[in-house]
């Protein structure tokens, strides 16, 4: 029995799906067997980080409306044999799955694999409802500005109202030179205020952006950055304690040591 | 004591003038919370309890009882007497507490959270939401926390923000309470004494 994975973070555009695609392709490469379930109803945008988008029939509402099976909605990925997708429908009907189904449809997937990643749409309505209605735990990503972060609080207040406790945060898009010169909030300062479990540091790099063109996540690239960020990642998700990338005083852990004793370092 | 009003930007909202204080609200006749006994005879008080059923044993065990017998001492000591709920939480962006009495949060407020009480609010952690002390009308209500950078702080009718832009956050205790019209933060310090009476009443620990 697998474990369900909701990806989500309140304000839109901060990494969910790079964020999904790139966990999903390492634990796959980890071994293990992986589905990404785009929640992304009208915007889906999963397969084509994925590099998956040529290959799509059917789709999630098809299968959640009894249209196709579930293998046949399916699409294994180009690279690794144990990772599937199964991608959004294009449909602007918001109300075209029902949180219902939704749960029906995670709990007959987990069933075959050991990590299903659902990647959640942006905003607290019905598709975050949808996305969240069969996960077993949720992945918060949130970037280091105050509207995400804000939002990030907001929706583990809805997480924990839906009974999904224990969230993990992941913080993307971090610049380790911008916070070093304070014009960033402060990794600390966002953990010590969002108070959940830290999963990962990712920093802002611009092999994101080349491998999201290309439809090869980031973590098939032994140089990027980020990419052995959503390594570790991965390897935390799997179980392993590995130690948080140093992202030159970006995770500055002396910092607060430094507050408690009532020394201010700024 | 000395008072600091960090706190500026201050609204004065509705009320004309601070009369009343709370001790209105406690009618010793009705009182049950508190236990009464006949004597007070607490020398420089180290223990205190509210009850009186093991007083014989302790006077022998040379211990000083602080009892809270007359009308003056409960008024000086105890501040509120409402019911009290703790809450042991995080209260976060879009999320609300409304309690009739006190609040105490073992947690963080943090931005976009509330937190409304017809009593007193105690944060023991950061204070970064929405608090509506007094909500009920107690301007005596004061609100306290191991950190206080409110967006905004309520008490009874009278609205205080935050100042526009950056400003250096004090890591120590603060407490915030109605005078003379506006709210004003202050330093905690143990021992304080909230409604600043001391120069008028308040003398020993034995009232
Ligand atoms: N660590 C990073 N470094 C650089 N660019 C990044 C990083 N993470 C994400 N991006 C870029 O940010 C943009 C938004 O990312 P993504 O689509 O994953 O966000 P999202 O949260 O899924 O958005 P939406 O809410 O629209 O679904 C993309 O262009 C992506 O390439
Ligand atoms: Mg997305």
């Amino acid at each position: 029995m697998g474990e369900v994975f909701v990806i989500t973070s309140g304000k839109g555009g901060v990494g969910k799906t790079t964020t999904t695609a790139n966990i999903g392709t390492s634990l796959a490469m980890l071994g293990y067997r992986v589905v990404l379930v785009d929640a992304d109803i009208g915007l889906r945008n999963l397969d084509v980080v994925m590099g998956l988008e040529n290959r799509i029939v059917y789709d999630l509402v098809d299968v959640a409306h009894g249209r196709c099976r579930l293998r046949q909605a399916l699409i294994r990925d180009r690279r690794f044999e144990t990772l599937y997708l199964l991608p959004a429908a294009q449909t602007k009907d918001k109300n075209a799955i029902s949180p219902e189904q939704m749960k029906a449809l995670c709990e007959e997937i987990k069933k075959e694999c050991d990590y299903l990643l659902v990647d959640c749409p942006a905003g607290i309505e019905q598709g975050f409802r949808n996305a969240v209605a069969g996960a077993d735990r949720a992945i918060v990503v949130t970037t280091p500005e105050v509207a995400a972060v804000r939002d990030a609080d907001r929706i583990i207040g809805l997480l924990e109202a839906s009974e999904i406790r224990n969230p993990l945060l992941i913080l993307n898009r971090i610049r380790p030179k911008m916070v070093r010169t304070g014009d960033m909030l402060d990794v600390d300062d966002v953990i010590e205020h969002l108070a959940i479990e830290l999963l990962g540091i990712v920093p802002d790099d611009e092999s994101i952006i080349v491998s999201t063109n290309r439809g090869e996540p980031a973590v098939l690239n032994s140089h990027s950055k980020a990419g052995e960020a959503y390594r570790n990642i991965s390897r935390r998700i799997a179980g392993e304690e590995v130690p948080f990338m140093n992202l030159e005083n970006g995770g500055g852990f002396m910092d607060r040591v430094r507050r408690l004793l009532g020394l201010r370092t700024s | 004591m000395e008072q600091e009003a960090v706190d500026a930007v201050s609204l004065r909202a509705r009320k004309k003038k601070r009369g009343r204080r709370a001790k209105e609200q406690i009618d010793p006749q009705e009182d049950t919370a508190l236990v009464e006994s006949q004597d007070a005879k607490a020398e420089e008080g180290t223990s205190i309890t509210a009850g009186s059923t093991e007083r014989d044993e302790q006077e022998k065990d040379d211990i000083p009882v602080i009892r809270y017998t007359s009308v003056r001492q409960m008024r000086d000591d105890i501040i509120s007497q409402e019911q009290t709920i703790l809450v042991q939480r995080t209260i976060r962006s879009g999320q609300r507490i409304f309690y009739p009495g006190n609040v105490v949060v073992l947690g963080d407020v943090n931005p976009g959270g509330e937190v409304i009480a017809g009593g007193n609010i105690i944060v023991m952690g950061t204070f970064r939401g929405i608090a509506h002390a007094g909500a009920l009308g107690n301007e005596d209500a004061i609100i306290a926390a191991l950190q206080l950078e409110p967006s905004q702080l309520r008490i009874a009718g009278y609205i205080t923000r935050a100042p526009e832009g950056d400003y250096a956050s004090v890591y120590q205790p603060e407490i915030a309470r109605v005078q003379d019209g506006i709210v004003i933060i202050e330093k905690y310090q143990p021992g304080y004494d909230i409604y600043h009476r001391a120069d008028r009443k308040r003398g020993s620990i034995n009232g």
